[in-house]
């Protein structure tokens, strides 16, 4: 039953590739070979809703169904012209593959420069992937994405907290405007404070299907967010997804992101999850999350291709 | 494939039975012939964990699995002696039914001082395939009544404002507990003696524990003393894109002034935001039924039938 390609047309595309990615999870053993359903959660309320990243979601996603309407593979784009294929592992062959790589040069590449260009991503342990994307002419490119991940079989510990600090969750939406600081100042401490936008796209993340508020951790002192994790728990898969995690920088260097991160984990564990991933890609996210949740961990590698329109 | 049944053991077949319940849910096109998987939370840390109805879910649930694994039916009370069944449509047969509810019997009873015993069964009204089951069973008592309500969340809700002096909001932190479940004892107790309540709100952690939960779809109104007057607790479930309210009430002093109706209307603007597209309520009483009457479309009868055996 060979799946064939078709456009994103509706809400109920959405909420069935939600289905699917978490068949996927659970069918690859709770790898993130494929995305988590918090990120396209993320995608639509968050990369598209609030930071115009890309199209909706009708642009810039693909599905490949058999002919008895299962979903075999979903292309996504997650910024513009940089792409993420989702195979569920019983249709992952070497066709399926060159055929969505093509869909994505067709559909999803941009302009820049002169160049049509796109990125793609794989796990660096799937040589099937690697070879087509090395036979199409595409050369791996610097960022490494770091899927660390842990399981929480074991009790975890609590993280003590420095003096004038408290570790909770995220209050109402009084407390909106205190968490959008936070994350100006823990994202983009470089730019000037002219360019920051309000606090509303704080409503669209919590419009996410998996978004809760028990688990959106943040560390207070008086008024001011000092560093948050907002966690997202997937009840169907049990994994819970740890992003994004900042400090502000005059708060940074005593320990705050781990304790949210740790306070985040222990009620995650609470609700039943069994396995927490986090993904950095620099070098001090990293540390902090191989320290926080495991040395276990998948490499997702950027793969590049440009060519001449 | 005849099911075999097995005992519940482990932790990993509660998250088992959840996936379970919600398979057979949508099978059964998004109605509650089995139980909604906030039922099944609900049962665990509210009924069990607080309410002490019954032992852990190890002792009191069982399952039946095909060779392959696959769960074909689960039994688990509802009181110490009521019984509720949920089967996979797919190995719906009067022999399975009446395995399981023979296996009820001998696990989930009350017995009399005279030795008798009894077992309560609840039936959909129109499910006539259990009805026969259970009239050949000899279950030929009948129980009280419970009214089941949904409401799909496709069209347009009724504008029902605030009444003035109350705020609606989300639930708060933990320092909220105590007059959550003050505002519960009020609610649900206004005939006892106030002395009766043991000022323990340390049942609301356990509810909170729910994975369904979410405090945006626990909204209550609010005095401007900060005193919370009503309360809608709702649980989502984003598989299958459906809710369950759970707990509606109203503390007594504010009675009268449609707090319920406008929370749960929030509850339901919140849950077609979030994507839900039906939502489910019980009514164990006329006044609870008059209540989701009010605003829910859909409604009909679960029966409950018993049997008296040695």
């Amino acid at each position: 039953m060979k799946p064939s390609m078709r456009k994103f047309q509706d809400e109920n595309d959405y909420w069935r590739i939600r289905q699917f990615l978490r068949d996927v999870m659970i069918a690859n053993g709770l790898r993130m070979f494929s995305w988590g359903v918090e990120r396209l959660d993320y995608l639509r309320w968050h990369a598209i809703e609030n930071r115009h990243d890309c199209g909706p979601l009708q642009d810039v996603v693909y599905l490949w169904e058999t002919p008895d309407q299962r979903i075999a593979a979903v292309l996504t784009a997650e910024d513009a012209g940089v792409n993420y294929m989702n195979i569920h592992p019983a249709f992952k062959t070497n066709e399926l593959e060159e055929e969505m790589i093509v869909a994505a040069e067709e559909q999803l590449s941009v302009v820049r420069n002169g160049k049509q260009k796109l990125h793609l991503w794989s796990d660096s342990q799937d040589t099937l992937r690697q070879d087509i994307l090395n036979a199409r002419g595409y050369v791996k490119e610097e960022w490494i994405d770091s899927q660390w991940r842990r399981d929480l079989t074991e009790p975890v510990p609590a993280v003590p907290v420095v003096d004038g600090y408290t570790i909770r969750a995220l209050g109402d939406e009084s407390e909106l405007t205190a968490r959008s600081w936070a994350s100006w100042r823990g994202f983009h401490s470089d730019e000037p404070d002219e360019k920051y936008e309000g606090w509303e796209w704080y409503l669209n993340i919590q419009r996410c299907p998996l978004y809760r508020r028990d688990l959106d951790m943040v560390a207070v002192t008086g008024n001011v967010i000092a560093a948050f994790a907002t966690l997202w728990f997937d009840d169907v898969t049990r994994t819970v997804v740890v992003e994004p995690v900042a400090t502000v920088p005059e708060h940074q260097r005593k320990g705050l992101a781990r304790a949210c991160i740790t306070e985040g984990l222990r009620r995650a564990q609470k609700l039943g999850a069994v396995r927490a991933f986090v993904t950095g890609s620099n070098p001090g996210p990293n540390a902090l999350y191989a320290s926080t949740l495991a040395p276990e961990r998948d490499l997702s590698v950027e793969w590049r291709k440009e060519w001449e329109i | 494939m005849k099911p075999i049944l097995r005992k519940y053991h482990g932790e990993d077949v509660f998250w088992y039975v959840r996936r379970f319940l919600q398979e057979v849910f949508l099978l059964n096109n998004r109605l509650e012939h089995s139980w909604h998987v906030a039922r099944w939370e609900y049962l665990r840390w509210h009924m069990i964990e607080n309410c002490h109805i019954c032992g852990p879910l190890e002792e009191v649930t069982s399952i039946w699995e095909t060779p392959d694994g696959q769960i074909a039916a689960v039994v688990n009370p509802i009181e110490p002696d009521e019984a509720f069944i949920h089967i996979h449509p797919q190995f719906r047969t009067a022999d399975l039914e009446a395995e399981v509810i023979t296996h009820a019997e001998q696990t989930f009873h009350t017995t009399y001082p005279d030795g008798h015993r009894r077992l309560y069964v609840p039936v959909d009204e129109d499910d006539l395939f259990r009805k026969n089951v259970l009239t050949q069973l000899g279950y030929d008592g009948r129980g009280h009544s419970g009214w089941e309500h949904y409401h799909d969340l496709t069209l347009p809700l009724p504008e029902a404002p605030t009444p003035s002096g109350y705020t609606v909001r989300s639930m708060g932190d933990v320092d909220e507990h105590p007059t959550r479940s003050w505002a519960s004892w009020q609610a649900f107790h206004p005939a006892e003696p106030v002395e009766n309540y043991d000022n323990d709100w340390s049942w609301y952690t356990n509810l909170q524990r729910c994975p369904l939960y979410r405090r945006d779809l626990d909204v209550v109104a609010v005095t401007p003393e900060g005193e919370i007057a009503a309360f809608c607790t709702t649980l989502y479930d984003d598989a299958t894109r459906s809710a369950v309210t759970k707990l509606v009430g109203t503390a007594a002093p504010h009675w009268r002034r449609g707090l319920g109706r406008v929370l749960q209307f929030e509850c339901f603007r919140r849950l077609h935001r979030l994507g839900c597209r039906r939502v489910f309520a019980k009514a164990n009483d006329e006044t609870a039924d008059l209540f989701y009457s009010s605003t829910m479309a859909q409604r009909y009868i679960s029966e409950t039938w018993f049997k008296d055996y040695k």
